[in-house]
């Protein structure tokens, strides 16, 4: 397993896009998330005015 | 109008300004930067570590500022541009170390050491995870005693944000021990910017969210009180 890892990640360029794959998608996903909450919020929010 | 339109489409905005920037990234890194010296693999991913682990500081040292605006002026947008800040840093903070197990792995053998640096950057990061559930375990009735007791928690909890930078152990190789290519300061430095910015990006929209939470937990508050 530690040698399938090594080989995975050491060049340089698989280091580097492992690395940027991982940020984009964390981004993505906190993107997202904060997205739907808000949107959440926001109808709640609204409704309640509403009323 | 256009303010509507760039706050309808912020998500897409923010994630097509990442995606330029980690292909313009590419193209620096690969094509107009030399290689580093001094690394096993590569030193690469110090264009996103470095800024992102700052980046993180920066966010810490706003929810540093909030509390002691807070305190003292006792205003409540502190209070949400405190909260606001440490969700921000800890999801920074996350890719942090992320970037830096991925990297560690190649370079160094190991994904985690508990070496010093990493273990103090872990115990900071929790410290503020340890600060956002503290607060949302706190009795909502009070709003004010929540946000002072916030306050006392972010002031106390600050230390840990230098002790981070400042205690440097065996696996992060210190400056002088590499070498970087010409030119690499102000890629460096162009990485800075652009992450900084996206962590202020990111602050403002968290602070959106927790504007609105707020209103709509007092909304909810008196129509409790009414029934």
């Amino acid at each position: 397993m530690t040698d399938f890892f090594d080989e995975l990640l050491g060049s340089e360029l698989s280091l580097m896009f492992f690395i940027s794959i991982a940020v984009w998608i964390f981004i993505f996903i906190y993107l997202y998330f904060t997205n739907i909450r808000l949107k959440k919020l926001e109808t709640e929010l609204n409704s309640l005015k509403d009323e | 109008m256009m303010r509507e339109k760039i706050q309808k489409n912020q998500n897409w905005i923010i994630l097509a300004m990442t995606s330029i920037f980690t292909i313009l990234n590419y193209f620096l890194v690969f094509i107009v930067v030399k290689p580093f010296q001094g690394f096993n693999v590569s030193g690469h991913p110090i264009f996103y570590m470095v800024p992102f682990a700052f980046s993180t500081y920066l966010c810490f040292a706003i929810v540093l500022l909030s509390a002691v605006l807070y305190l003292w002026r006792k205003d409540m947008r502190f209070d949400l541009l405190l909260v606001s800040g440490a969700q921000t840093g800890v999801v920074v903070g996350v890719i942090t170390i992320i970037v830096g197990i991925i990297w560690s792995k190649p370079e160094w053998g190991y994904w985690w050491q508990w070496e010093p640096r990493q273990t103090v950057t872990l115990i900071m990061w929790l410290a503020y995870v340890g600060l956002l559930v503290f607060r949302e375990m706190m009795d909502e009735k009070s709003h004010e005693k929540k946000a002072t007791l916030s306050a006392i928690f972010g002031i106390v909890t600050s230390p840990s944000v230098p002790l981070s930078n400042f205690v440097v152990g065996a696996l992060h190789p210190p400056p002088q021990q590499t070498t970087l290519g010409p030119g690499v300061g102000l890629y460096l430095m162009l990485n800075f910017l652009f992450i900084g910015f996206l962590t202020l990006i990111l602050i403002y929209m968290s602070y959106r969210v927790n504007k609105i939470d707020i209103k709509l937990k007092k909304i909810r508050r008196i129509k409790m009180e009414q029934v």
